[in-house]
């Protein structure tokens, strides 16, 4: 998992701290913990209620 | 005398201002005696501005003393969190990035203050780019909490927290994005106001995470909050997420009666690992509200369950996309802390950034049917007391959890929804403050601000202050 999250960042063009490579994978482990929460099965077609003005800006 | 002064709200202030029994240069004086006293041991300050807010200061005294005098805010020190801008100035957003960054314009709160008659004296420090609660900031060192100078004062406006509630300011605004004015002001024992979203207008100020940001009135008691809420609320084309509501005269519509008022709980959510500390004032709070009245009603929003997981997502995704380029080629720049979580909101997919954005429409519908149901919900604003400095852990009745995690707990859901919230001081355990959370339907501050008054009016800080001020 470490080397898929350096790998993954690297090619986003951000050097990782080596000090953080260890603490990414856990935080990350920590996230698909809480993805485990999220039931698919409730949200699935539900709308995301994203909002933008037609036309853009309002001034 | 001097220090009383600072050490009066706004709405004991204006009157004598209006009726020149005080002058606005005595008040700011007392103000900057304070800073004086105090900062060097706080470091609440990035910037003092002394001489321009005695040259301020100065003006309004003119202006009052020959008939001009413009309302509530005439004459009345403020510093703000530096993320604010002011046209010509410097605003750092606590970064080392922005350190030299002058504002070509004037933040719509900001040219409303100014218009107001307020002297500005100082920009206030923070969490970097507000991204953390702690303000241990490491580029202008880290902020104290007047209760105990070895605690943090919550973040990210911490400076505005700290600021307020050891008289070096008469009031301030602060961002929130996750808690980040609530926080500070539970950690301080101060009052926080997170109106709805879009109800003061975000324009000119440096953004966290756009959908959840925030701008509001940290105070020392609720009438200036609400009377702040009357100045800086109102639709402003220039800020996309403004929303055209009418605002009420919110300071008049204190009445601090919570006869037949609904106070939900959603116990499982709110109420789920908390310092027992904590509990008990929060308890206590709620019963004296019942013996004024108000009735408890048990509710249940169960998509907070899920609330943990889109605010982290939505949170980190959208700070990593405004800072990407600089962490990509200056990241050394970044405190350690920031530049972690930005590498964090890298890692996030398309995917949890929808689904987050799904959890958030389901947890609006499922609160709003809540509001259905009561006025108002409770809760404690922090499930835990402020935490020592430098700490990355927090104890909970023995239990050691991850302060990122626990700190935004009970805030986040109110910028998740946008709804309304508030933290007001409900008693001091172990010499540090307490903070209770009241939110409310949106766009209906009148409701949260009115309950926060009649808790205020119980007096259950016992006129308790910080230790270095009292």
């Amino acid at each position: 998992m470490t080397e898929g999250i350096h790998k993954i960042l690297e090619r986003r063009g951000i050097q990782v701290p080596e000090a953080h490579q260890e603490m990414l994978t856990q935080q990350m482990k920590a996230v698909q913990k809480l993805r485990d929460t999220v039931d698919n099965s409730q949200l699935k077609d539900f709308d995301m209620a994203l909002t933008h003005v037609p036309g853009g800006e309002r001034l | 005398m001097t220090n009383d002064l600072a050490a009066q709200s706004i709405g004991e202030l204006a009157p004598k201002l209006r009726d020149k029994q005080v002058s606005p240069v005595e008040v700011t004086s007392a103000v900057l005696a304070n800073m004086d006293a105090y900062d060097e041991n706080i470091n609440a300050f990035i910037r003092m501005q002394k001489g321009e807010a005695m040259e301020s200061a100065r003006q309004a005294e003119q202006e009052i003393q020959s008939g001009n005098y413009r309302g509530f805010l005439h004459g009345i020190p403020m510093a703000l969190k530096d993320i604010m801008y002011f046209k010509d100035e410097p605003a750092t957003m606590g970064s080392e990035i922005h350190k030299d960054f002058i504002a070509n314009y004037d933040a719509t709160v900001v040219s409303k203050l100014k218009m107001s008659g307020v002297t500005f004296h100082g920009k206030l420090n923070m969490h970097e780019y507000a991204w953390g609660a702690t303000t241990t900031n490491p580029h202008y060192g880290a902020c104290k909490n007047p209760w105990d100078l070895t605690k943090i004062p919550g973040g990210s406006s911490g400076g505005s927290g700290a600021a307020v509630a050891a008289n070096m300011t008469i009031a301030s605004l602060g961002t929130d994005t996750g808690g980040s004015i609530r926080i500070p002001a539970a950690s301080c024992g101060i009052i926080g106001l997170k109106p709805t979203h879009g109800r003061i207008s975000k324009y000119g100020c440096f953004p966290l995470a756009w959908s959840l940001d925030h701008i509001g009135p940290m105070t020392k008691t609720v009438f200036d909050a609400a009377l702040l809420l009357e100045v800086l609320g109102g639709y402003d084309p220039k800020d996309p997420s403004s929303v055209d509501r009418p605002t009420q005269n919110y300071s008049g519509l204190l009445t601090e009666d919570v006869k037949g008022l609904v106070i939900g709980i959603e116990e499982r959510y709110f109420f789920n690992n908390v310092d027992n500390r904590v509990n008990e004032a929060v308890q206590n709070a709620l019963q004296q509200l019942e013996k004024l009245g108000a009735r408890i009603e048990p509710v249940k929003i169960p998509s907070l369950a899920q609330a943990e997981f889109a605010e982290l997502v939505t949170i980190t995704t959208e700070a990593s996309a405004i800072h990407h380029d600089n962490l990509v080629k200056q990241p050394e720049k970044f405190g350690e802390d920031v530049r972690f979580l930005l590498e964090v909101g890298e890692l996030m997919s398309g995917v949890d950034y929808v689904q987050a954005q799904q959890i958030r429409h389901k947890l609006n519908l499922e609160f709003a049917a809540a509001f259905e149901k009561v006025d108002v919900l409770i809760s404690p604003t922090l499930p835990f007391l402020p935490s020592a400095i430098g700490d990355s852990v927090v104890d909970i009745n023995g239990q050691s959890l991850s302060f990122l995690d626990e700190v935004i707990r009970f805030t986040g859901p109110g910028n998740l929804t946008g709804l309304p919230a508030l933290s007001i001081p409900c008693g001091v355990k172990d010499g540090l403050p307490v903070g209770l959370q009241i939110m409310g339907p949106a766009f209906q501050e009148e409701k949260i601000l009115n309950v926060a008054y009649a808790i205020e009016k119980l007096e259950l800080m016992k006129g308790k202050k910080p230790n270095l001020i009292s």
